[in-house]
């Protein structure tokens, strides 16, 4: 069993908490104006990665607040919890952060998912 | 004593002024307290207990402790029986009785003992190789293999005892409490860190309480044994287990273990648990688990009467109990002559010392040469090449082994024994540190596994990190546990280590296959499972070169033994096979539980009526009092119908359903989540979360909302009241209650944390009767005095304050039947007041109660959806006919997007229809498939199924509601529903079956 | 018609427990019907000097509890308190303090009826407690003046340490009341158990 440092109320078994999936998720600002393509990558496309992820929880038996943790899925071992709105400071995490595709080519991937839509559209 | 033929007249820890009894294999005998039941069974003379798993073989008590892999017994009887447990770990009391496990129907005539003379068609993987056809059959010989195989019965009745967890955190968590573990403890406590140790054992101490005459500062080991214990007992932050196995090693340092409270005890006191499961959090871990010592693999080394040599020296020291009468010691290092003196002392004959090594190589020794210097015959460079006995070992062959010890040499020479005491060396008790995910290398001059690279928090000291002496163990315990605690936080000196005297011990000399020319003698590799050398070598042959997968293909290292004896001989003869070095082979992995659990120890106090919360409103104690059935609802037990006299469901749903139209029916609602929302931008946070709009709700009104998904599908649904500007009360359905609050955090939190609301259950804050039909306002009327209840004052969604009979109450005239209807709130610790005064007042309109049955009818006669029922998290707004309530216009709301996916467009798309049976009196079942084209035999094309179906008195006849492929476009088509029990057909309709133009809401 | 405004029950009151027990008893257990509760949301941040009154003290730190005469209050997170009251005086008090805050974004939401509270004390309290508690109440973790959200085996509670006795007082939703107090009874077996009107 996982312990978790809540950043509220401090460690506690993961029975406690509820998982939320990969954290950095941006909700379009504006929904109605992305392509199908677009929405599928925030509604349902997730990195799942065999070592460090940034990933949501909630204390859910506890203070109720979420945050994020940077967690190795690999090895168990939590390197930083760090708040909701925050990024994480810890390098590796950061470089996690900073790796995603998401980040990386958000602007390519909009791109081309704009077009894929159009092509099957067509 | 004359009960007792093999009990020395002195020695050992039992209480020799107590006799008890207990009953084995339905014979009496006698032991004392302080054995166990091997103990006492050896004292008895009793080595054979059962027999092998597959060749059922004669098999005799091999060990001493939790290693034992053959002394496998039943214990007790009726719903106290628990199999699987080995015969070296229980504890004597009076009274006792224990079956052995693995025969059938006996021990002495035991017809599956046919196997050993058939084993050449037994060999690795013949489950696979035997069994698999035809498939069909793998159920039957699955059964009889079970039997056979002797698993154990499993209780039929409740598990009598009692069972209780316990949560504890420790800085210093300390695993065994041998020389190591209790140096190691004495080492954290004295830093005043949080120390807890356990034990296995009823006693501490480890080997050094039976390994004989060891001084430890000058005292004997015994008694600097008891001070350290006593010491340790005495500290205020230390905990010491005895009678408490760990169990299992888990993430970020989590452990379980076992500790049997009043096991060893005949009578269990009431008022205590017989078992005690610990979930204890350390921050450090020492592990002190010390070793376990491997059998040699030897022709018919299974004979009963074969045991690991230092079990036969613990039998002696320990218990004040010979194996044999006349042993013969076949070991290949030092520690064996630690036996061989601890029988001369308790003058029992010694026929030979067989050592596997060169005199040159063993004779600097201080073991050997203490053996020799008694006059212990002892054949140096020999090997046992037969064994003769059956179900009693009477004696062995043996001969000088070749140079290069693959081959035997030279002249047979015989030796009797009822006792051989062997010795393959020593392996590290590893299982917990592996458990943890610590890796683990091979130490080759000790021909073992020892811990590497730790993955938790965790240190081994003493013989579970390869450290066999007493000296190492005591030095690097302390070393350990002051690490630990200093890990931990804590601050101290390391105390002084304790003198002990150095004893020079040889290396051992690794045949991990002793050499026979005897030919036919099955060399046993792993006891408990039936493998043999022989079955390894065939797996490698036929190409199972994985570690893993040769564990699996010849069972080697499974079961409840896990391999604890057999698992370092199995990778070496492995190797041997593939011409591979040991360490290339690798080693498989230990899995939780260390040893088998009582299913009743895991649960603890979940069972009966504390195994679930059982939640109940303020107004069950009514609804018990009046006959009420009661039905699951999550958690919640809720009304569910309330037969008068003897009718049945169908005729008391009937009854209630006809009396919420016509006259006045009454409903517990009180399980409705309810949470305050409140804050400047409660209105605009609703409008993101619903479909419907919501900022222009007047104070004072109520509006049904519809909850999405992101994904588009419908979540939840309820009626929000807006009490003030700011203020709002949304009721969630029963089982949404918790999913809907985390779901407004969640929103609330992390997207839209700029707008300024709260939320707050008060679903428990307040009691809810639902009051619904023609008379309904009539009776209200009579209640209270300053709510105005007419239609303008208070109209359909309208929202009131005042008092009903006398109680502070809120009103919402709001609607789930389709008839004119109140919801009363009051503070829940009226409930039931509300509820008496409303039956009171009610009694001349004929008030009925209506419970959760009815209630279901009702509201589907209306086409009225229950979230759960007619969704399943697949279904969209438009999916369920209630585009309605989905506002379009609105920029943005949760989910909003999702309904314009593609896939959410699609026409053949799951849609909620109703469904009439041709046949008027068949309720359709709920769940039934729904096809277009009947066919004889499945597979059939599926529309979908039927979500709800009941009888409707109000409508005369059977309704059903299901979601079908595109079922908006089948209305008037006839269906079928394919059923194992005959097929029915039903007509597609509208999902409205009574008052479709909603003209019953005024009432 | 029958007066049944005076009839008001608390969830264990159809438990008919019997006041009593083994004087040499290792815990007592008891229930405090109708405490006035409640629930505030507001950021801590800003807190008239009113509230400050009225609550006897500036609002708790994380996990602390603070005494103010008849109030007790409660960390539940890092925008959440729970205000415990005498039985009857959360009407004033809720007003009272939403006046304190005249206007500013803040809910006080009464929820006196939606929970009770339990008291567990003894000598054996923290040992009966550990038994569905997983979370750490050694006194260096947990002592007089701590609370904590945490589950107590399938209920969710709010539990504070009151006292050095030690007392404990566990504050659990009403549906989970009849649960949570059958399984402190059983679990208290052991070191014998004292039944207590509060």
């Amino acid at each position: 069993m996982l312990l978790i440092d809540c950043p509220w109320c401090g460690p506690r078994d993961d029975s406690e908490f509820q998982y939320g999936g990969e954290a950095h998720k941006r909700r379009p600002p504006a929904p109605d104006q992305v392509s199908d393509a677009v929405w599928a990558d925030y509604l349902f496309h997730n990195q799942n990665p065999k070592g460090l992820y940034l990933e949501r929880w909630r204390h859910s038996a506890g203070c109720r607040r979420w945050f994020n943790i940077a967690r190795d899925t690999v090895s168990h071992a939590v390197l930083e919890v760090y708040p909701a709105d925050a990024l994480p400071s810890n390098a590796a995490a950061r470089a996690v952060y900073e790796q995603n595709w998401r980040r990386e080519n958000e602007a390519a991937a909009n791109a081309a998912a704009v077009a894929e839509t159009t092509e099957i559209g067509a | 004593m004359s009960h007792q033929p093999y009990r020395l007249a002195s020695g050992g820890h039992i209480d020799r002024d107590h006799e008890i009894e207990f009953t084995f294999n339905g014979r009496l005998y006698r032991g004392h307290p302080g054995d166990t039941l091997a103990s006492a069974l050896l004292a008895n003379g009793v080595h054979f207990v059962g027999r092998g798993f597959k060749y059922h073989r004669p098999r005799g008590i091999f060990a001493a402790g939790a290693e034992e892999p053959n002394a496998l017994i039943q214990l007790g009887h009726g719903p106290r029986t628990e199999p699987n447990l080995r015969a070296t770990q229980v504890a004597l009391y009076d009274g006792l009785t224990a079956t052995s496990q693995n025969v059938w129907p006996s021990l002495r005539f035991d017809l599956a003992s046919v196997n050993q003379w058939v084993s050449r068609f037994l060999p690795a993987g013949f489950y696979y190789k035997t069994f698999m056809w035809p498939a069909s059959q793998w159920m039957r010989y699955e059964h009889v293999i079970r039997k056979a195989a002797g698993l154990g019965k499993a209780p039929t009745d409740r598990d009598p005892d009692r069972y209780e967890k316990m949560h504890d955190h420790v800085d210093v968590l300390i695993v065994g409490g041998g020389p190591a573990g209790l140096a190691a403890a004495l080492a954290a406590a004295a830093t005043g860190a949080r120390v807890m140790v356990t034990e296995a054992k009823a006693g501490f101490g480890g080997h050094i309480c039976f390994d004989g005459a060891q001084q430890i500062d000058g005292q004997p080991a015994a008694e600097w044994v008891t001070a350290a214990v006593a010491k340790l007992q005495a500290m205020p932050e230390v905990t010491v287990l005895p009678r408490t196995t760990v169990t299992g090693y888990y993430d970020h340092n989590y452990i379980t273990a076992l500790e049997r409270v009043t096991d060893h005890l005949g009578n269990t006191p009431t008022h205590l648990v017989r078992q005690r499961f610990w979930k204890i959090r350390a921050k450090q871990v020492v592990l002190a688990t010390g070793a376990i010592e491997r059998p040699l693999v030897f022709a018919d080394n299974d004979r009963p009467g074969i045991m690991l040599a230092s079990a036969v020296r613990e039998y002696v020291n320990s218990y004040g109990v010979l194996p044999g009468r006349e042993t013969v010691i076949f070991t290949n290092n030092d520690d064996a002559y630690r036996t061989a003196l601890a029988l001369d002392d308790a003058h029992a004959r010694i026929t030979a010392i067989v050592d596997l090594r060169a005199e040159a190589d063993a004779v600097a020794g201080d073991l050997v040469a203490a053996a020799r210097d008694r006059g212990i015959k002892t054949y140096f460079n020999h090997a046992i090449i037969a064994v003769s006995g059956h179900r009693r070992v009477t004696g062995c062959s043996i001969m000088e082994l070749a140079e290069d010890g693959t081959t035997v040499t030279g002249p047979v020479t015989s030796l009797v024994a009822d006792c051989i005491a062997m010795s393959g060396g020593w392996s590290p008790s590893v299982h917990l540190f592996s458990q943890s995910r610590g890796t683990l290398s091979w130490d080759d001059e000790q021909a073992c596994f020892i811990p590497d690279v730790a993955h938790e928090a965790t240190v081994s000291v003493g013989a579970s990190a390869g450290d066999f002496s007493l000296a190492g163990a005591l030095k690097n315990g302390l070393k350990g546990g002051m690490e630990a605690a200093r890990a931990s936080g804590a601050k101290g000196r390391q105390p002084a280590a304790p003198k002990v005297d150095p004893v020079t011990e040889m290396p051992l000399r690794a045949i991990w296959q002793v050499p026979t020319n005897a030919g036919k003698g099955k060399q046993f590799v792993d006891f408990q499972n039936d493998v043999t050398a022989a079955d390894i070598r065939l797996a490698a042959q036929e190409g199972y070169l994985s570690v893993e997968h040769t564990k699996r293909y010849t069972t080697t290292g499974m079961g409840t033994d896990q391999g604890r004896t057999s698992n370092v001989n199995a990778l070496a003869i492995l190797a041997n096979a593939r011409d591979a070095h040991i360490p290339d082979v690798g080693t498989t992995t230990f899995r939780p539980p260390l040893e088998p659990v009582a299913i009743g120890a895991f649960a603890g106090r979940a069972v009966g009526g504390q195994f679930e919360p059982v939640r109940s409103t303020p107004m069950d104690p009514w609804h018990h009092a009046n006959g009420a059935t009661f039905e699951h609802v999550g958690q919640w037990m809720r009304a569910w119908y309330y037969p008068r006299g003897s009718e049945t469901m169908r005729e008391a749903v009937d009854r209630e359903c006809v009396a919420a139209r016509t006259g006045v029916g009454i409903l517990d609602a009180s399980t409705l989540g309810k949470i305050d929302v409140k804050g400047p931008d409660a209105a605009e946070f609703l409008n993101r979360i619903y479909t419907n709009g919501w900022l222009k709700l007047a104070v004072g009104r109520a509006r049904y909302g519809l909850m999405l998904g992101e994904d588009g599908m419908v979540k939840d649904d309820g009626v929000t009241v807006r009490l003030a500007e700011d203020h709002f009360h949304m009721t969630t359905t029963t089982g949404g209650t918790a999913a809907v609050l985390d779901w407004l955090e969640e929103w609330s939190q992390t997207e839209w944390p700029d707008l300024q609301v709260y939320f707050t259950s008060v679903t428990e804050q307040w009691a809810v009767a639902s009051i619904c039909g023609p008379k309904a306002r009539d009776l209200l009327a009579e209640l209270s005095d300053d709510i105005d209840l007419s239609d303008a004052a208070l109209p359909f969604m309208g929202v009131s304050t005042g008092t009903v009979a006398g109680l502070p109450a809120r009103v919402f005239r709001i609607s789930f039947t389709g008839e004119l209807s109140f919801e009363i709130n009051v503070p829940s610790r009226h409930g039931l007041a509300l509820w008496t005064a409303l039956m009171a007042a009610g009694e001349k309109y004929d008030i009925t109660p209506y419970g959760t049955e009815s209630m279901h009818v009702l509201r589907a006669e209306k086409g009225f959806i229950i979230v759960g029922q007619e969704t399943d998290g697949s279904v969209t707004p438009g999916d369920l006919g209630m585009d309605w309530i989905v506002a379009s216009k609105k920029a943005d709301f949760v989910g909003k997007r999702s309904l314009a996916r593609t896939d959410s467009l699609r026409a053949d798309r799951k849609q909620l229809v109703g469904l009439l049976s041709t046949d008027p009196e068949v309720v359709l079942p709920e769940g039934a498939q729904v096809v277009a084209d009947l066919k004889p035999a499945p597979p059939m094309t599926m529309l979908g199924h039927v979500t709800s179906s009941y009888y409707s008195a109000n409508c005369g006849r059977s309704i059903a509601m299901a979601l079908i492929a595109g079922g908006r476009a089948r209305l008037g088509e006839t269906v079928h529903l394919p059923l194992s029990d005959g097929n029915l057909t039903a007509v597609v309709t509208e999902p409205q079956f009574f008052d479709p133009k909603g003209e019953r809401l005024n009432g | 018609m029958a007066d049944v405004t005076t009839q008001a029950f608390s969830p264990l009151d159809h438990l008919n427990l019997t006041v009593g027990g083994p004087s040499d008893a290792g815990v007592s257990l008891g229930e405090r019907r109708f405490v006035g509760k409640l629930n505030l949301r507001v950021t801590p941040a800003k807190i008239p000097p009113a509230i400050n009154d009225l609550l006897g003290g500036p609002l708790p730190a994380v996990g602390q509890v603070t005494f103010g005469g008849q109030v007790m209050t409660a960390w539940l997170g890092p925008d959440e308190y729970l205000i415990l009251t005498e039985p009857g005086a959360e009407s004033a008090l809720q007003a009272a303090l939403l006046e304190g805050f005249s206007g500013q974004h803040v809910a006080v939401t009464d929820q006196t009826d939606n929970a009770t509270i339990i008291r567990l004390a003894g000598g054996d309290a923290r040992w009966v407690l550990r038994k569905g508690i997983a979370i750490d109440l050694h006194p260096r973790s947990f002592a007089a003046g701590n609370c904590a959200q945490t589950m107590f085996e399938r209920a969710q509670i709010t539990l504070i340490q009151v006292d050095d006795a030690p007392s404990y007082e566990l504050i659990v939703r009403n549906s989970f009341a009849p649960y949570l107090w059958s399984w402190l009874a059983d679990a208290s077996q052991d070191v014998g158990v004292r039944i207590v009107r509060l």
